[in-house]
């Protein structure tokens, strides 16, 4: 298996730069966070690498698939959540996921057996017939996160995991977490809730207009950032607020 | 007032952006020659009334004109309703609208505009043409179109009135309903409206004269106004007085036909007002209860609809299932299907009620002739239906679309399965069309090939261009189905659709003349005229795949490139 390798990635809107050469390897197995404040260039990176948007410059390779060249052999290994994730109003929400697995080329059998166990997981099992429609945010949220894992993806890449999510949820989302890195997959996370960053990634990259400004363990950057007692929460304040300017990489 | 229109306008103008005056070239072009043609046949027919028979001429010049109203308002007054229902119920951006403080006769002002505008603007567009070549026939001054513009302006003005207050009023007279039962309602009560009128107008008696005792009576029959109470009478007569149609320009009838139709506006528009003041609330309250259970979800459906789409490959499988679900799921698309009952219904009862018998010895030649320009008719039949439900698909695909992008499915192969989706419902409906059109003419069976084939041909070409161009130009942006189909590639997309009908029947023309010349005469039908056919069909075939393979292709490259 392999993990994800951002090579120098660059992507402009017109003149405006919003990435600016980034560069990162997320090992396999490993649970990673991408943090950022809103505009830093976290959702445009993870548009790249789910092959929604194309990039101006560099290279990314996600499962050891390059997401230009062979798109397709990619995205059959990633599974996405989207941070709002539109869902088909019209569809049950086991029509949707028949339809998601057709979509990965799984067997109806498969399909079905994968989710009766997710949805039990996820706790939809007694509105999973029902339509998307009248369905909360949160449950749209983890219907989403059942799709994303049906495949069995080796690369999950989820944009703010537990927005919407009840407290029990939002429990469960990190174990649920936690064990898919136990089985060897790969997790990227984008977030702003940087107690589940802490907690639950391996390592962390900060990225502030459009340049990753701090990667590491959270220990790593603790010490590289000399606040020895601060909480990561303090660690991005330090360094989005003026202290990571462009050009001046703080921690890379 | 002008901050509500802004986030129309405003997304109107960015449409517009990208391309700029060459964006615009292409269907500005076909948009011109689509007019120019309907203008010369309409001048054409006019001036063979008023050379033949000055009187006569004049009268059914006349009787034309108050036709063509009725039916141009009948269109209005349908597309009027069924836009009043979906923008005041059904649009996305009513929740924000409604939370925000603007007090209902504000919002009741744009949703009229809104409405109007957008029910409106695609038969104005088409008439025009019409309209002026009335006016160049018959030497109209400035005060002819001053006149038109009151009276159409009075005519929109009515329909949109009259379907906003139906559809607010029906809301709130059926409370256990929701608004798809609505719109079904609304759509059967068209088809009964529109079996009414033509049963008002009888067509058919226009050339049958033998059925009237005498030339006078003939004539007596024709200057009775149809259906005097309807504003497309008031504006038909109004206009015809103005341009002396009735032999002399009677301004007191021109004052009185006038009036009604802009006390008609004024009073309309006061009461749609007063009744969304009253209504709208307790109507938008009701349209959100609780769903209802549905058919679509029932064991016996999914299996017909897998068992339908199991040729396909499994993932183009899995949309064609997931499009057929959420169409029938959804009472903005499903409802329309109505309109589709009452196309057949008008079309076929036309052909049921030629009066080919009429015609005596020559009936055959009419009769050929009609079953050869019924391939054009169901050409546009198929356009019409896939502008309404085919090229909406990819921007309705919009905000889902993320899904279909990280999954390994390729661009082409969402395109295909918006293809087949679309195509073999309507080509089913266009070869039954022709099937029962022809055998109600009672036509020859080379002739039933030749429309059986082309229209195969055309369905194709038609379904696929509307995929490619709905692909190539969305508006992942439009809140419901009507805007896109309203917008650029609507346009562009009927325009060329209407160009590749008009193309495939020209070329076919001289083969099949050349054969029924021969069939007519006794000679049979030789090798030379059967080549002629086969040529002609090759060649409509090869045109209407290039269309289809052309436009899927640059529809893929370019929703492929988009970056949203």
């Amino acid at each position: 298996m392999s993990g994800i390798v951002l090579t120098d990635l660059t992507k402009s809107y017109g003149a405006f730069p919003v990435l600016r050469g980034i560069s990162l390897t997320v090992e396999p197995g490993e649970l990673f966070g991408f943090l950022g404040p809103n505009g830093a260039g976290k959702t445009t990176t993870i548009k790249i690498m789910t092959g929604l948007l194309l990039p101006s410059g560099g290279r990314v390779e996600v499962a050891g698939y390059d997401v230009v060249e062979d798109p397709y052999e990619a995205k059959r290994r990633v599974g996405f959540v989207p941070d709002r994730p539109f869902l088909y109003d019209k569809l049950t929400g086991s029509e949707f996921l028949e339809f998601v697995g057709h979509l990965y080329n799984l067997s109806p059998a498969t399909v079905r057996e994968r989710s009766r166990d997710l949805i039990e997981r996820f706790d939809l099992g007694e509105r999973i017939d029902e339509l998307i429609e009248a369905y909360s945010h949160g449950m749209r949220q983890k219907l989403a996160m059942t799709s994303a894992l049906l495949h069995e993806p080796e690369i999950i890449i989820i944009d703010e995991p537990t927005v919407g999510l009840d407290p029990r949820s939002q429990s469960r989302m990190k174990t649920l977490l936690s064990n898919l890195t136990a089985k060897g997959q790969t997790v990227f996370l984008s977030t702003h809730t940087l107690e589940i960053a802490e907690a639950l990634c391996t390592r962390v990259a900060i990225i502030h207009r459009g340049q990753i400004i701090a990667l590491g363990t959270v220990d790593e950057l603790r010490r590289e950032a000399r606040r020895e007692e601060s909480s990561l929460e303090e660690i991005f304040l330090g360094l989005t607020e003026g202290g990571g300017s462009i050009g001046e990489p703080t921690l890379v | 007032m002008t901050t509500l229109f802004y986030p129309r306008l405003a997304g109107l103008k960015r449409e517009q952006r990208p391309g700029g005056i060459h964006r615009i070239s292409v269907p500005v072009f076909l948009g011109l020659v689509f007019w120019t043609g309907l203008y010369l046949i309409m001048v054409r027919v006019l001036n063979h009334f008023t050379t033949v028979d000055p009187d006569l001429g004049r009268i059914l010049a006349a009787k034309l004109l108050a036709l063509l109203f009725l039916l141009w308002l009948s269109f209005l007054a349908f597309s009027a309703l069924i836009t009043a229902v979906s923008q005041i119920f059904l649009a996305r951006d009513l929740p924000m609208w409604i939370a925000a403080p603007i007090p209902l006769r504000r919002l009741f002002r744009v949703k009229l505009v809104e409405v109007a505008t957008l029910a409106s603007w695609t038969a104005i567009f088409l008439a025009i043409p019409v309209w002026v070549a009335y006016g160049v026939v018959f030497d109209a001054g400035l005060g002819y179109y001053a006149a038109l513009v009151v009276a159409v302006g009075c005519c929109v003005t009515i329909t949109t009135s009259i379907g906003v207050l139906v559809a607010v009023a029906l809301v709130n007279l059926f409370p256990a309903r929701r608004a798809r039962d609505l719109l079904s309602l609304v759509a059967l009560m068209f088809i009964a409206a529109i079996v009414i009128l033509l049963r008002a107008v009888r067509p058919e008696e226009f050339v049958r004269p033998e059925d009237f005792g005498t030339w006078a009576e003939y004539l007596v029959s024709l200057s009775n106004p149809t259906l005097p109470w309807l504003p497309s009478y008031w504006a038909a007569r109004a206009l015809g007085e103005v341009l002396g149609v009735y032999n002399a320009v009677h301004w007191d009838a021109v004052t009185m036909y006038g009036s009604l139709l802009v006390v008609g506006a004024i009073v309309s528009t006061i009461a749609a007002g007063g009744v969304f003041r009253e209504m709208f609330r307790t109507g938008y309250s009701k349209s959100q209860e609780a769903r209802q259970v549905q058919w679509t979800r029932q064991l016996w459906w999914r299996r017909a609809v897998q068992f339908l789409a199991r040729p396909f490959p499994r993932r183009v499988r899995a949309m064609i299932i997931k499009d057929v679900s959420t169409f029938f799921r959804d009472p903005g698309q499903w409802s329309q299907l109505f309109l589709l009952l009452a196309v057949i219904a008008i079309y076929l009862y036309n052909f049921r009620v030629l009066p080919l018998d009429a015609a005596g010895g020559t009936g055959y030649l009419l009769r050929d002739l009609l079953a050869f320009l019924n391939i054009a008719l169901v050409g546009f039949v198929v356009t019409a239906l896939a502008a309404r439900f085919v090229l909406p698909g990819v921007s309705l695909e919009g905000p889902t679309l993320w899904l279909l992008k990280t999954s390994p499915v390729t661009i082409g192969e969402i395109l295909w399965a918006k293809f087949w989706s679309g195509f073999l419902p309507l080509v089913a409906l266009a070869e039954l069309l022709v099937v029962l059109s022809n055998a109600l003419l009672q036509t020859t069976l080379l002739l039933s090939v030749i429309s059986v084939a082309t229209v195969f041909f055309l369905s194709a070409a038609i379904v696929g261009m509307a995929v490619g161009l709905g692909a190539s130009h969305p508006r992942f942006d439009a809140p419901d189905s009507s805007q896109v189909t309203a917008g650029y590639a609507g346009f562009l997309f009927m325009v060329m659709s209407a160009l590749l009908v008009l193309a495939s029947v020209t070329v076919l023309a001289w083969p099949v003349y050349n054969s029924f010349r021969a069939s007519w005469l006794g000679w049979g039908v030789g090798a030379g005229e059967w080549g002629g056919i086969a040529g002609g069909l090759v060649a409509v075939g090869g045109v209407s795949a290039i269309a289809l393979f052309a436009t899927m292709q640059a529809g893929s490259s370019r929703l492929g490139a988009r970056e949203r």
